[in-house]
């Protein structure tokens, strides 16, 4: 398994936001963590990461995450970064090679090529000069996985990369985590359409302040679970 | 020539860190910080029994940091937007300052001559001495924005992936936040502790319209705080009557109004 949650609960002050949460995701996989609004799926998401404070357990390949921060890679929700700042597309990708430097070093040609490669992977390369307040919401969330992905990392974690976008950019999106799923990475996304799950992912985290549900998403459909979620 | 090169350095080293105030949606910590240097510069007057610069500065550091700290525990403990916080802690030390100048009045008021000059600041009034020290912080300052810039931007558009990424966040935002503090107890004789923020926010409101990067608006900024400390120093030293710090505040006001006539870029901050 390349994902380990164990007896997992998080509270912020007196109010208790997730309850025992357990579940194993298995690598070279895409999950979407699903439930309705407020069920505390980016909490889930953050707690993974170490943002928030948890009590519990989770590993990654079997080690902490102190240990393999390395290898994981994160996506910040749309909203909560500040799309006005004066930076370009390439500047920005670039800021997903920083953290292997020591404050005093500066990128290498190698770090320059990996920018060039993972743009045109998801087909921004074009844009790399242009500044980032002037994309649309799809071209925005592209140069943003593009950070996520220069990195070269074995695990992801999405926090609602497909909110707002259209179409075009949903399905070229998809077919980007498709291609990193191919290429070995374990892909973990909260989502929000519970229409298209069986369509573009392996497992699905059904959460409602306590796990709902966990399983393939042929496994889980056939349970019911995520209506189930969502009515109550 | 120390005068000029003394505050125009720190002039644009004050514009580099007070870009990354606006871009962190704190325009007000440069004036909470400096309405805190109110009642520190009183309470220095009234244990001192003198206008010693330098204990001034002490208790100044001492009470900006007292402000800092108290935001940041409001920010944490508090459901209140950021500019709420601020403005809270803003005019609570502002009052403090208020009822201690009642209280210096009292006893002591022969001590209350100059006092003024700290709300709107007065070149004449800085020794020579003061301005190495402002010459040499500010070198100091620069050399760290050098090695800090690169986080600071990070930290800017993304906290939350920077907090993930980087161990060291931690450390970049305690630097910040103390050279901040320091950069603005030293500029209560340039422009005074009313007018502090318009030094450190002003220059990046007027070249963000300008600017297509981040290196661009750095230069840019940095240009607009230079120039309009000059204009400010110029005036203020032919005319003794008049304060710095107004000075350099309108010019920088006037440059504001003159970017915004100037139909370039419509993005908003």
């Amino acid at each position: 398994m390349s994902i380990v949650v164990s007896n997992l609960s998080v509270s912020y002050q007196d109010f208790l936001v997730l309850n025992d949460v357990n579940f194993d995701i298995p690598e070279n996989t895409i999950t979407a963590i699903v439930g309705p609004n407020g069920a505390g799926k980016s909490t889930l998401l953050k707690a993974k990461l170490g943002l928030t404070n948890f009590t519990g357990r989770i590993t990654f390949f079997g080690k902490s995450l102190k240990e393999s921060k390395s290898k994981i890679s994160f996506m910040s929700q749309y909203q909560e970064v500040d799309w006005n700042f004066p930076m370009t597309v390439f500047n920005l990708v670039l800021m997903g090679r920083a953290f292997r430097l020591r404050f005093w070093e500066s990128y290498s040609e190698d770090d320059l090529k990996q920018v060039e490669d993972i743009l045109k992977e998801v087909g921004m390369w074009s844009k790399k000069d242009s500044l980032i307040s002037n994309l649309s919401g799809g071209q925005k969330q592209k140069v943003f996985l593009a950070r996520a992905l220069v990195s070269n990392p074995d695990i992801l974690f999405l926090d609602e990369p497909l909110a707002g976008i259209d179409f075009k950019s949903m399905s070229d999106i998809f077919k980007i985590l498709k291609k990193q799923r191919s290429k070995g990475k374990t892909i973990v996304l909260v989502h929000h359409n519970i229409d298209d799950l069986s369509k573009h992912f392996d497992y699905v985290v059904v959460v409602n302040k306590k796990i709902i549900d966990f399983g393939s998403i042929k496994d889980v459909s056939l349970r019911g679970s995520i209506s189930k979620a969502f009515n109550n | 020539m120390l005068i000029y090169f003394s505050l125009t350095l720190f002039a644009l080293v004050a514009a580099l860190y007070g870009n990354f105030c606006v871009f962190q949606k704190q325009g007000l910590i440069a004036d909470v910080l400096g309405h805190s240097v109110f009642p520190a510069v009183i309470v220095s007057i009234l244990l001192t029994n003198s206008k010693s610069y330098f204990y001034m500065m002490m208790f100044s550091f001492v009470f900006s940091f007292l402000a800092f700290s108290i935001l940041n525990y409001l920010k944490k403990n508090v459901l209140l937007d950021k500019d709420s916080i601020m403005a809270i802690v803003l005019s609570g030390f502002f009052g403090l300052g208020t009822l201690l100048v009642s209280v210096l009045k009292r006893n002591s008021s022969n001590l209350l001559s100059g006092v003024s000059d700290i709300f709107y600041g007065n070149v004449s009034a800085i020794s020579f001495g003061d301005l190495r020290f402002i010459l040499y912080f500010s070198l100091l300052s620069l050399f760290l924005y050098y090695f800090l810039r690169r986080y600071l931007i990070f930290s800017s558009f993304d906290s939350i992936y920077f907090k993930f990424k980087f161990n060291l966040f931690r450390i970049v935002d305690f630097l910040f936040y103390f050279i901040l503090t320091f950069l603005v107890t030293l500029s209560i004789n340039l422009v005074g502790i009313v007018l502090t923020s318009g030094l450190f926010i002003i220059p990046c409101l007027v070249s963000y319209k300008f600017s297509r990067n981040y290196t661009q608006l750095e230069i840019l900024s940095s240009f607009i705080a230079i120039f309009s400390c000059i204009i400010g120093i110029l005036i203020s030293s032919n005319f003794n009557s008049v304060p710095t710090g107004p000075l350099i505040v309108i010019t920088l006001g006037i440059l504001f109004f003159c970017s915004r006539l100037i139909n370039i870029n419509t993005v908003k901050l």
